[in-house]
């Protein structure tokens, strides 16, 4: 076969396998591989994104023409007997393989997540600031720092809106537990800067796809500045791709990017070792339209918004490389979906 | 030129097709006309329907992108090495 004749067989073939996998009873959504996945451990070190039982590819045959590759992980009885019928309805142009568990060449827990940057090196608010305003460094009392995002209105109560790994951090993460500001690793103390405590999050877990990094805490003072450097954002409005963008956060302060790209589906996102390596559906991309990056380790939580005052998405994540100017790429949740899941809307 | 129902449509085949390629780290849509000086407001909604669109794939590296193909149902893809992605 040549090798968009394989592409498309082995399209066909996953589906079959994820049909097999359903009527199976086994975890396909766990699949990163157009097949089954065995369920849990679903990281591939047991904690990060789904990693499959089965996974179908395309097998160089050396004369330029392709078969269809197809491993199987050894001890799971369940998936060995798809991956034979899988290889059955190919025919000869299958080369079946088992594997063991296939690990990332990367540290543990997968690629981790961006560490703010240095306090020295910040170039946005790491200092304690009252009344609280947008960009500023915050987190929960046992995460380093992050930035505190937006003013929100829950229930008829001010909070303020950042990411779950800036103002949770982990699963073991409670209501109630103190949030400082600046963020622990700016120097923050809990009690001496407490600002309020963690009030309610979108969980992440390991394994599941999310669509947004998102938690809000609330606040122990009302009083609060709620400008950003284009003025107060009350409105938000779906990203349609091609906007100039601008955000206020606590490590690059402020900076523009323009949104390169719109729902954006298996993103895989870095959290280190207790998370592992997350899936993400729908997100926004932002490259950096000046000379440095968009965002760095720190950024996260920042509201990222138009030009026009209208706020776009919650910047959570970034890449090592990419962009126009290669400082990297960020990426956003689209803020409809951040303020629908805390049943939240922007302050006025 | 194809519409963004189109691309829409293209990218969930993509996905298939690149279902467990490794290094593979997102799949989406990007305006063909984003690579030229963006624009600011609302007026972006209203130029949505005569805007080309295009599949993005971001991918680790460049080994990462062999198995990209170059157009899916006649949508163009454009493949951007990122590196890694961390939360942060």
């Amino acid at each position: 076969m040549d090798r968009d004749e394989a592409r498309e067989i082995k399209g066909q073939l996953a589906d079959f396998a994820r049909d097999l996998a359903e009527r199976a009873g086994t975890d396909a959504t766990a699949s990163t591989a157009g097949a089954t996945g065995e369920g849990p451990p679903p990281g591939a070190d047991g904690r990060g994104a789904a990693a499959p039982a089965l996974a179908l590819g395309l097998a160089p045959r050396g004369d330029g023409r392709y078969g269809i590759a197809v491993r199987y992980r050894l001890g799971v009885p369940q998936v060995r007997s798809i991956a034979r019928r899988v290889a059955a309805e190919a025919g000869p142009v299958v080369d079946v393989r088992r594997t063991g568990r296939i690990r990332a060449l990367v540290p543990a827990g997968g690629p981790g997540p961006r560490p703010p940057v240095a306090t020295a090196q910040a170039a946005g608010e790491t200092g304690r600031v009252r009344p609280l305003r947008p960009g500023v460094s915050i987190a929960h009392v046992d995460v380093t720092a992050g930035t505190l995002g937006a003013f929100v209105v829950v229930g008829g109560t001010l909070h303020a809106l950042s990411n779950y790994h800036v103002l949770a951090g982990s699963p073991r993460a409670r209501a109630g537990d103190a949030v400082v500001q600046p963020g622990p690793a700016d120097g923050g103390r809990d009690p001496a800067d407490r600002v309020g405590t963690l009030a309610r999050t979108v969980p992440l877990a390991p394994g599941r796809t999310a669509t947004v990094d998102a938690a809000i805490a609330l606040l122990t003072d009302p009083e609060v500045d709620l400008d950003y450097p284009v003025g107060r954002i009350t409105t938000t409005a779906v990203a349609v791709g091609g906007e100039v963008v601008g955000k206020i956060g606590r490590t690059t302060a402020v900076t523009a990017g323009r949104v390169t790209a719109i729902e954006l589906d298996d993103v895989l996102v870095g959290y280190g070792e207790e998370l592992g390596v997350l899936r993400f559906d729908d997100q926004i991309e932002v490259e950096s339209t000046g000379t440095g990056p968009f965002s760095r380790g720190g950024d996260s939580g920042s509201l990222v918004y138009r030009a026009d005052g209208v706020a776009l998405g919650l910047l959570f994540a970034g890449s090592e490389t990419g962009g126009e100017n290669g400082t990297g790429l960020t990426y956003v949740n689209p803020i409809d979906t951040v303020l629908a899941a805390l049943d939240a809307r922007l302050a006025r | 030129m194809a519409s963004i129902e189109q691309a829409r449509e293209a990218k969930a085949a993509l996905r298939r097709a690149l279902a467990g390629c490794d290094g593979v780290t997102g799949i989406g849509l990007a305006r063909e006309a984003a690579q030229s000086p963006g624009r600011s407001g609302a007026e972006d909604v209203q130029a949505e329907s005569a805007d080309s669109w295009r599949l993005q794939v971001n991918v680790v590296d460049a080994a990462a992108a062999g198995e990209v193909p170059h157009e899916v149902d006649g949508v163009a893809v454009a493949v951007r090495v990122t590196g890694h992605v961390g939360a942060g």
